[in-house]
Order: structure tokens, then C-alpha cells, then sequence
């Protein structure tokens, strides 16, 4: 008990500190970053996009409970023109193997310790009292279903008022060392799925020990079933997924995308085409027969048209990354079917905004704003400089300190449920079946 | 009267008993199924890293010596003339020379997938600025698989196997004490330590076939399917998986020993499996974490583009190609002036260089930190086997960190000589010639073999802890009696 | 052929043996009665080697019963009180199992001639122990003890839980071992069975053998009579 909760604080701990080194580190590169951007020299607008630049994701409050996947993709991102960029700099590049072994965060000591700790409490409840003979004598004062329900609720009981102040804690002290946005209505749900979790742990506990007599059995079945739950099954709900809907290589993401710029995305409308269309129309709708007479910068409105193309392209090709992805979580969410954990993961995570949507909406919001940077610089080309001015023009000094950094915002919990609907459908199911098979068994207390 | 049944043959008795229970083979073959999957999973994983260095780098090559071909291009015609220029001029020769440099798996990378989903296995290697490109290029990480971790052998054998063992010899003793067979038993003449020992050899050795089977099955596809016949790295990966369920044999062996009942020894065994296999290396991650820092801002800035318009100032560029005399010696006497026709993208090319070198520090003190954290964790072995074993599995593999940063420091030497060959074009202000693209070099690969000296150290630690683990059993054997 | 000289065990300060000496000869059956915590079980607990005895001798066939040694084990047999053996084994496997764990390897036609004599009715022996009823099992135990060949047999309650027409059975087997001239030694807390099966009869109380007489000397009723006195 002692050493259960020792274990939950310094996760809370390492948690809070990791939370806090990450909002310094961010803080201190933003700056830096920041710095370097209006230090540039004053060169021709589209290089300085070139420069790049980063978007970064604010902090969260609950990023202290579950740092979900942020732990693996980071929370920043740099953009440059003409491309799209990753995830650059995962977690993984720079931490040990033993990040495999799992995230040591207070969602980890609820999700994967906490219902170990139910199945030492309960794998004896009722079995043992009739190993012990003192269940006839408690049968004979109250029925079998009353027993099972006054079991499960002490347990319940127990370990929810641990959790409780567990997160309430882990909430404060959050606030107080790392701040952040703070979404109290995601602070509740994160209670009432963990609060489930719990009980669902609790019933399986007591149902094993009304179903199965003998005590060594039904302790070893327990254990079995905790390692299914949250060892076994979301490592093979992960692998099934990716060899299922695999993910593109890098290699094949960029051929494909080279492949369709330089052909067009049909394959029949090549890049050359494209521009040669671009400029008839041109002409045609300002009247003139050369681009030299247009009221802009030609170069400047062919470099914005080829980046808006590119963009549509690399919008394909993430999607399909996206959509694998997502295909991939969806197996998993059917897998919690089997793993009441895997449920709990990944609502936590939602509600924590540190799940996949919220990874890719990251991706996706930074791309918006990697478009608007570079437009706003090529558009600054095509407005204000000549046609064959390249090598020669350079960007008003004011133009660096008009582009902001991006900071990403985190989304509340109606953005976030209508993700993760099948789990909460699972934890439900879950929830409910078992009480269902505790009262079925709750009829007659007979071991078979 | 009789003499005392011999040992190898209570062993057979209890291999009689033990394929006598229908459960037994059935967690036989869940466990075996498992680890055929895990194979699955490397040779699914090693078989795409190498479907797609092929492709690339047939590719990349295919591109240069294409390029190449536009030195004998008939000029007269438009496109002859387009491919001549292309690779005469120094700009576009620049730009278009991309080099592939790639790490294909080695034969132990079929077994452990380790950190190999995270770090890039090849790149495009031009004269730029190499931590320019190296910061660049990625790999798609899939973070739900990082979250969830590799189904492979490696997982097979730190996790699961010890889950076998377990299930197979938690109650030896506790279940014959329980339902009163242990008096019958001890009184055919068999003591607990024999009748432990012997159920344990019997478990161990049933282990022992399945991760044989697995193995050589492993070996056997790496040969058909990749012609890479068996590294001194696969028998060191061997070796180290037996110890590693050694040592959970003797933990079995003691917890046995100890003579516990059989829900204490369930609860023993499970809550230790959960205190190695989870606690402690998730304990030492966050230890380690906090106490080596790894910040990749430092180094994440480096991707971007060093250009603008201090490339045009001629005062600049004789700075820079000036300095670059000094850090390489075979340009100080560069020809290239500010009326020559690239002094421009030379001085790029030199400031590039210039950058690299100062970078150098930078980077290698980040991987250092980065190498540090698995060393650690690797030598943890103590207090942390299941990583530790995991890690150095990952290491032997060639899928860790270190081996990644010796990927690199190699294509660092290999962008060298990239620059060597084109440079001297570059500096000495001349065209580029066939003879240069001659010069360009091929990336080697490193040797599948490469074993760390630590490994082994840490090996023999596994192995005084295992013999401390049976010392002890031992004396819990001797100090009891047979009741 | 079984010897106890001045036998003592102490337990934490708990005296569970009190000097206690008894002789056992070949063909004789020795019953020894008493109530829960009399010492019945710790006296078989030091012949079988289980535990050590505090002081005196366990002798069997001359030789000193030591703990953990193996030297005498193969001198005698015993029959628990709860014969569990292996649920998923037939009787004939178990049998086979068990006398190669004390070093015999017996043919087929030899097992089944042992369970046969043990009483076990052919059309048993090849099914699942777990089938089997207590006396069933009980005759497997027997047969082990047969099969390993042993001087002395030890049987701890053999006869708690049987219907009256195993005990019967079991009575009869007793008899015969008696007759091929082996020494058994029992453990019980039936007064009937004893007088019925046992050559010689011993009551103990608090760790001490209080009374020792031949079967020929008292009836049942006389026997209950004392045991109740004496306890």
C-alpha cells in the first residue's frame, strides 16, 4: 500500500518536472527561434520563408496527468516553403529503449498499477471467506448479491477516494508549477472514466473470486487477465493495426508527392502545363502579351500558384497518412473490446488533448499557418517587386516582425468526444456487462 | 531397498507429467504462436527497411549515373544541351548530385525492432550543409506504435517468455504442499530440492526449445528471404536471451524455495513481474531522464537554411573562403576570386562547411547525452534486467542509438568525401569534369558485427546475479525441513 | 523392525513428544489412537523424515530415522490421510509414476497385478483419477505402497471419510500386508477399525504413549472405555 502510493507520487512528480522542463525548453527555443527570425538579414522574401519557422502547442493543464502521445511527437514543429514537415524530433529519437516499457505519469500508476493493486484486495474477497467458513455464516444474515455488492463497493470505494485525490492533487499542482489552459469539464470526465475504470477492475476482482474456489487459481487468473488487458492486448491491438493499414515510408511519401507536382495530381497535367495555362490566362484576362507588363510580379504570382498546387498535393498524400492512422486507432478502439485499458488510454488522452486527433489537428493547423506565412512573403514579392528582381530584391525590415509565431491551441472536450465515441461505448459495455455478470452470479453462491 | 532414482530420469518423469496435462500444450502453443508472430513482425519491419533502401538508393544512383551521361550528351540538340549543362555547371551540378547513404538492417534486427521505428535508415546526401539535411530528413514514426511498443522476439523474450516460466513454475512445491501429494512424494524418497531442481530443468528446457525453434527459424529467414547468413551479433542475442531466462529461473527456483503457498507464490511471482517488467523501467526512464539532459532545440535550428545576401558580399565571401583555407589545408590556395563566375555559391559551399565543423561540438555532445541515457540504461541490469536486456538486445541489433549515431558519423565522413571530390571544381574555379563524378564516393556499410565489449560485462553481471539467486534458494533449501 | 526409543520433540517450548518408546515387529499392525494434538502425527512426521526428532531414536530395521536422508526412505511406505495423486492421470499412470519416483520401473501386467491386489477393479484402472471416489484412490495409495516393496507401512487416518464398506475392504487388505509379514503403523481415531485391523494398540495423550496392549487382551468397548478415561 505504502509502496503503491510512494510509486503514484513520484510519477506525479516526474510528471509535474518533465512538464515543466518541456514548457522551459519550449520557452527558451521560441525565443531563441525568435530571435534568429528577426535577426535575419533583409533578403528577398521567399528565402526568408525559406528560413522557416516553428509552431508550437501550448500547454495544458492535463499534460501533467496523461502527456499522451505528445510524449512520442513533441510539441513543436518547424515549416519551411514547398513542404510539409513531420513530426520532427519525436520523444523516441532522443530517449533510451526503455521508454518502450511505458511513460511513467500519473495516468500510467491509474491505468496500468492501480487496477493491479484492486486484484491484491479483491482476489480473496469471497473466496476466502469461504475458505475461512465465515461466508455461510454471512449468508445466512444477508443474500449472496448483497455480499458481492458490499465487496465490490469497499474496494470501489477505497481506491476511488485514493483517485480522487489523486487527481485533484495532480490538478493543483499542475497549476501551480507548469499552468496552462485548464478545462475543469475535462478534469471531471477524466474522474468519471477513471472512476469506471475502477469499478470495472473492482467487479472483475470479485467476480473471479465468487466464480473461481480456489484461492491460488483465482489469483493467478487475475493476474492473467490484468497482463491481457494491459500488457498483451494494446501491444497486439497496435501491431495488428500497423500491418493491417501499414504507413507510408518517407521515401514513398516524397516520391509520390515529387511524382504528382511534377505530373499533376491526375498524371496528365504536368507541372510545365500548368504554368503555361496559368500565363495564357494571365495575359488573356489583363490584356497584355507579356508577363513583364502585368501589375505584379509574375514570378511572385507563379511561385504562390506552384505553392498553392504543392500544398493540394501534400493534402492528399497526409491524408492518406492521416486516414491510415486513424484506421489504425479505429482497430485499436475495437480492441478495447477485449481491454478495458485500452478504452481508459485512450479517453484519457482525448480528454487530455494529447490524443492522435489532437496530433493531427496540431499537424493540420500548423500546415494552415505554414501556408499563410509563406503566401503573405511570396504575395510580398509579388506585389512589391519588379519581374527579374530575385537576385536583387529584399523584404522591408518591418515585414520579419509582422509574422507571429504559431501557438496551437488545446480544444475542449465537444471537440475531443465525438473521437473516442467507441470507447466510450466499450467502457460502458464494460461497465454494464460486468455488473450484469456479478448479479447473474449473485443468485446462488456455489462455486462450479 | 533401492538406490535414490537418478536425477535425469525424474527429470523424464516430470516431463511424463508435465505433456500429460492438455493445458500444457496449449500454453505451449499460445507461446509459441506469439513468438512466431514477434518473427513476423521483424521480418515484416526489416523487409520494408530493405524493400525501400533498394528502391531508393536504385533510385539515387540511377539519377547520378544518368546525370553523368550528360558529359558525352550530343549539345547540338536542345536537351543534349540542357543534360551537358546540367552537369557541368557548378550550381546545377550541385543541386542535382544527391547521394543515397542508407543502414540496412543487420541480422539481429529481425529479432529486435528496438528505437529502428524512429530513426532514419537512409538519407540524400548533397554538398550542403550536412546537419542541415541530417535535421531535415525524418522518418514517419507511427506514435501510436510508440505508445503501444514492438510485438517482436525481443518482446517475446522479455516479457513473455518470463510469463511461461511463471505459469509453468510458480507452485513446483506449493501445489503438492496444498493438495497433500508432497508427504506421498518425499516419501518415495524425492526431497523438495529435487523435486524443484528437477521441475525446473524440465521448464527451463521447454523454454529453452521454444526459444531455440524461434531462433533458428529466425536465422533460417534471414538467410532465404534476406542472403544474410548468421552474425556472431545472433548467437551473442542467443546467449543473452538464455541468461536472461536463466535468471527468471532462479527467481522461480527461489520463490519455490521459499516455500510459500500457492496464492503467496502467485502473488510473488506476479507482483515481481510487474515490478521488473513495468515499475523498474519506467522507474529508471524518469532517473534517467532528469539526470541526463537532452534538449533538441539546440540542434533542431541547424535545419535551417544558412542563404541570403551576405553570400553576394565579396567581402564576406573572401573572409569565409579564407577560413576555410585553414580548416582545410588543400584549399588555401583557392583560385577563386569575386570576379569569378560562382564565387557566390563557393562561398555558400564554404560557409556551409564552416558551419559544420562548428556544429560538430554541438551535435556530437547531443548524441553523446542521448548515447548516455541507453548506456544507462543498458547497465541497469541490477535493479532494471528487463530493460537492460531489452536494451542491449536493441543495441545488438543495431537499432539503438549508438548504433544510429555511428550511421551517421560514417555518412558524415562519407559527405566529406562527397566534398572532396567536388570541391576542388569548386575552389579552383574550373568546370566540372567526368573525372570528378569518378571521384564521388560509394557509402560502406558498417559491419553487421559490431559488438560492444560493455555487452559482454553486462552479461557477466546477469550472470553473478543469477548465481546469487540460486546461492540463496539454496540455503532456504538447506535450512528447512521436508514438512 | 520399527523402533522408538525415548522419542521427544519439542516445538518452541511446546512439548509435542514425550518420551515415547514403542517396537513394532514384522506382521504386526500398531495402532496408535489419541486426539488431535496428541503426538500420533509428529511420531509418523519423524519415521517418515520429515522432521527431526529433539531427542531419542527412530530406528527402522536398526537403522536411525535422520531428517532430509534418504537412507530409510526406502524401507517404507506411506499412505496419507487424503490420497490426492494426479487428477488427469489414470490409476495405473499414477501407480507407474509413483513406484519409478521411489526407482522401480514395473511392467504393465506387474501394475496391474498391484492396483488388482490393492482391490482396485479392473475396469478402473485405466480411467482418470479424478473420477475416482476416495476409496478408489485410497486402494491406488495402497497399491504404491505395495509396489515399492517397503518393510513398514505407514497410514495416516486411513479409514477417516470411507463408507463402511471401503473401510471393510481396507480392513481385509491390512490384514493380508499383515500376514506377507510387513510391520504397519497407524494413525487413527477409529476405535472399531483398531480393535478390528491392529495386532497391538498404543493411546497417546499430550505427547505421551499412556497405554500399549495386544488387540487379544480388550474388546471394542473396553478399548472406547479407557480411551475416553485416558483423555
Amino acid at each position: 500500500m505504502i509502496a503503491f502510493l510512494i510509486f503514484g507520487i513520484i510519477a506525479l512528480w516526474h510528471q509535474e518536472d518533465y512538464q515543466e522542463s518541456v514548457s522551459a525548453v519550449r520557452t527558451n527555443a521560441q525565443e531563441a527561434s525568435r530571435a534568429e527570425w528577426l535577426a535575419q538579414e533583409l533578403k528577398h522574401p521567399h528565402m526568408a520563408a525559406h528560413f522557416g519557422n516553428y509552431a508550437y502547442k501550448k500547454p495544458f493543464v492535463l499534460h501533467c496527468f496523461d502527456p499522451g502521445l505528445s510524449i512520442y511527437t513533441g510539441t513543436s514543429v518547424y515549416m519551411e516553403p514547398h513542404r510539409q514537415n513531420e513530426f520532427l524530433f519525436s520523444k523516441g529519437q532522443e530517449s533510451d529503449t526503455g521508454i518502450r516499457f511505458g511513460w511513467l505519469s500519473p495516468a500510467m500508476v491509474c491505468q496500468v498499477i492501480l487496477p493491479l493493486f484492486i486484484i491484491l484486495l479483491s482476489f480473496n474477497a469471497i473466496n476466502g471467506e469461504m475458505k475461512r467458513g465465515t461466508l455461510p455464516l454471512l449468508l445466512s444474515q444477508v443474500s449472496f448479491r448483497r455480499i458481492l455488492l458490499a465487496k465490490t463497493l469497499a474496494i470501489f470505494l477505497l481506491l476511488e477516494s485514493f483517485l480522487t485525490v489523486y487527481l485533484i492533487v495532480t490538478i493543483l499542482a499542475a497549476l501551480i508549477s507548469v499552468g496552462g489552459g485548464f478545462d475543469f469539464s475535462a478534469a471531471f470526465y477524466v474522474w468519471v472514466i477513471y472512476s469506471m475504470y475502477c469499478l470495472c477492475w473492482s467487479m472483475i476482482g470479485i467476480f473471479i473470486s465468487a466464480k473461481i474456489e480456489n484461492i491460488g487459481s483465482s489469483i493467478s487468473a487475475l493476474l492473467l487477465i490484468w497482463m491481457f488487458s494491459t500488457i498483451l492486448m494494446p501491444r497486439i491491438s497496435a501491431n495488428v493495426a500497423e500491418n493491417v493499414f501499414g504507413l507510408a515510408t518517407n521515401y514513398e511519401f516524397k516520391k509520390h508527392v515529387a511524382d504528382d507536382i511534377e505530373k499533376g495530381l491526375d498524371g496528365h497535367d504536368s507541372r510545365s502545363d500548368r504554368a503555361q495555362r496559368v500565363e495564357k490566362e494571365l495575359l488573356a484576362q489583363y490584356k497584355v502579351d507579356s508577363v513583364t507588363k502585368l501589375p505584379f510580379n509574375f514570378e511572385g504570382y507563379i511561385m504562390q500558384q506552384s505553392e498553392e498546387y504543392s500544398s493540394k498535393v501534400y493534402d492528399v498524400h497526409f491524408n492518406t497518412i492521416f486516414q491510415a492512422l486513424q484506421k489504425q486507432k479505429a482497430v485499436q478502439s475495437w480492441f478495447s473490446f477485449l481491454s478495458p485499458y485500452i478504452a481508459v488510454r485512450n479517453l484519457s488522452m482525448a480528454a487530455s488533448n494529447a490524443s492522435l486527433e489532437s496530433e493531427i489537428d496540431f499537424q493540420q493547423q500548423a500546415e494552415q499557418y505554414r501556408r499563410g506565412f509563406v503566401q503573405d512573403m511570396n504575395n510580398d514579392m509579388m506585389n512589391n517587386s519588379a519581374y527579374g528582381t530575385f537576385d536583387t530584391y529584399r523584404v522591408k525590415s518591418d515585414k520579419y516582425s509582422a509574422i507571429q509565431d504559431l501557438q496551437i491551441e488545446n480544444h475542449g472536450l465537444s471537440w475531443s468526444l465525438p473521437h473516442v465515441l467507441i470507447e466510450n461505448g466499450m467502457l460502458l459495455l464494460w461497465t454494464v456487462g460486468l455488473s450484469l455478470a456479478l448479479m447473474t452470479i449473485g443468485r446462488k453462491p456455489v462455486y462450479n | 531397498m533401492r538406490d535414490q532414482i537418478l536425477f535425469s530420469k525424474l527429470v523424464k518423469m516430470q516431463y511424463w507429467l508435465f505433456v500429460k496435462q492438455k493445458t500444457h500444450w496449449l500454453l505451449l502453443f499460445v507461446f509459441f504462436v506469439t513468438g512466431l508472430y514477434g518473427l513476423y513482425q521483424g521480418f515484416a519491419f526489416k523487409g520494408k527497411q530493405i524493400a525501400t533502401i533498394n528502391a531508393f538508393r536504385d533510385e539515387k544512383v540511377g539519377a547520378i549515373n544518368e546525370m553523368v551521361k550528360g558529359f558525352h550528351a550530343d549539345t547540338t540538340t536542345v536537351a543534349g544541351k540542357e543534360a551537358y549543362q546540367k552537369v557541368t555547371t557548378l550550381i546545377l551540378a550541385n543541386w542535382y548530385t544527391i547521394l543515397p547513404a542508407y543502414k540496412i538492417p543487420n541480422t539481429t534486427a529481425l529479432f529486435a525492432i528496438g528505437q529502428g521505428d524512429v530513426f532514419p535508415y537512409y538519407y540524400t546526401v548533397k554538398l550542403e550543409s550536412f546537419f542541415m539535411q541530417l535535421f531535415k530528413q525524418n522518418e514517419i514514426t507511427n506514435p501510436l506504435r510508440a505508445l503501444a511498443g514492438h510485438f517482436d522476439v525481443s518482446f517475446w523474450v522479455v516479457l513473455l517468455l518470463p510469463l511461461f516460466i511463471i505459469v509453468l513454475s510458480f507452485n513446483i512445491l506449493s501445489s503438492e504442499l496444498d493438495n497433500g501429494n508432497w508427504r506421498l512424494i518425499n516419501s518415495q524418497g524425492v526431497s523438495q530440492k529435487r523435486w524443484v531442481t528437477s521441475k525446473i530443468v524440465l521448464v527451463a528446457s521447454v523454454t529453452g526449445v521454444l526459444l531455440i525453434v524461434v531462433w533458428l527459424s529466425g536465422l533460417v529467414i534471414n538467410y532465404v528471404s534476406f542472403s544474410q547468413p548468421p552474425t556472431l551479433n545472433d548467437f551473442i542475442f542467443f546467449t543473452g536471451a538464455t541468461i536472461y531466462l536463466t535468471l527468471w529461473m532462479s527467481v522461480l527456483f527461489l520463490i519455490n524455495a521459499l516455500s510459500l503457498n500457492t496464492s503467496a507464490s502467485a502473488l510473488y511471482s506476479g507482483v515481481l513481474w510487474v515490478l521488473i517488467c513495468i515499475v523498474s523501467p519506467a522507474l529508471t526512464t524518469a532517473i534517467i531522464e532528469k539526470t541526463v539532459a537532452v534538449d533538441n532545440t539546440v540542434v533542431s535550428r541547424m535545419s535551417r537554411r544558412p542563404q541570403g545576401s551576405k553570400f553576394e558580399d565579396d567581402a564576406f565571401g573572401i573572409k569565409t573562403i579564407r577560413q576555410i583555407g585553414v580548416l582545410r589545408p588543400q584549399y588555401r590556395h583557392a583560385t577563386v576570386t569575386p570576379k569569378s563566375k560562382g564565387f557566390s555559391f563557393t562561398v555558400y559551399c564554404a560557409y556551409h562547411e564552416l558551419l559544420d565543423d562548428s556544429n560538430k561540438v554541438v551535435v556530437r555532445q547531443y548524441f553523446d547525452n542521448i548515447e548516455k541515457r541507453q548506456r544507462l540504461t543498458n547497465a541497469s541490469g541490477f535493479i532494471n534486467p528487463a530493460a537492460a536486456m531489452d536494451g542491449i538486445f536493441a543495441g545488438l541489433a543495431h537499432n539503438d542509438a549508438e548504433a544510429n549515431h555511428r550511421f551517421i558519423w560514417g555518412m558524415m565522413d562519407f559527405h566529406q568525401a562527397f566534398h572532396d571530390a567536388l570541391f576542388p571544381a569548386i575552389f579552383f574555379d574550373r568546370k566540372l569534369s567526368e573525372s570528378d563524378f569518378k571521384k564521388l564516393p560509394v557509402q560502406k556499410q558498417a559491419s553487421f558485427q559490431h559488438v560492444p565489449v560493455w555487452v559482454l560485462i553486462h552479461l557477466m553481471s546477469f550472470i553473478v546475479i543469477i548465481l546469487l539467486l540460486f546461492r540463496w534458494a539454496n540455503t532456504k533449501f538447506k535450512n528447512r525441513l521436508n514438512v | 523392525m520399527l523402533k522408538a526409543i525415548n522419542l521427544t520433540k519439542n516445538y518452541n517450548g511446546h512439548v509435542a513428544l514425550n518420551g515415547v518408546s514403542f517396537e513394532v515387529n514384522r506382521g504386526e499392525v500398531f495402532c496408535l489412537l489419541g486426539q488431535n494434538g496428541a503426538g500420533k502425527t509428529t511420531t509418523i512426521n519423524i519415521f517418515l523424515g520429515f522432521i527431526e526428532a529433539s531427542g531419542g531414536n527412530a530406528l527402522i530395521n536398526d537403522v536411525e530415522v535422520k531428517a532430509n536422508d534418504t537412507e530409510t526412505k526406502g524401507m517404507i511406505a506411506y499412505i496419507p490421510e487424503v490420497v490426492q495423486l494426479y487428477g488427469n492421470l489414470s490409476g495405473i499412470e499414477n501407480l507407474d509414476f509413483f513406484s519409478r519416483l521411489a526407482g522401480f520401473s514395473y511392467r504393465q501386467d506387474e501394475l496391474i497385478a498391484f492396483l488388482s491386489k490393492a482391490g482396485l477393479q479392473e475396469e478402473a484402472h485405466a480411467k482418470r483419477l479424478s473420477t475416482y471416489s476416495k476409496g478408489m484412490r485410497q486402494k491406488v495409495g495402497i497399491a504404491i505402497a505395495l509396489s515399492k516393496n517397503a518393510d513398514v507401512i505407514f497410514m495416516d487416518e486411513p479409514t477417516s471419510g470411507l463408507d463402511p464398506k471401503a473401510t471393510a475392504e481396507f480392513t481385509a487388505i491390512c490384514k493380508q500386508l499383515a500376514r506377507d509379514g510387513k510391520s504397519i503403523f497407524m494413525a487413527t481415531h477409529d476405535i472399531f477399525n483398531a480393535v478390528n485391523v491392529g495386532t497391538r494398540i498404543g493411546i497417546m495423550k499430550s505427547g505421551k504413549l499412556v497405554h500399549e496392549m495386544n488387540t487379544s487382551q480388550v474388546n471394542a468397548n473396553e478399548l472406547q472405555q479407557l480411551y475416553l478415561e485416558t483423555i
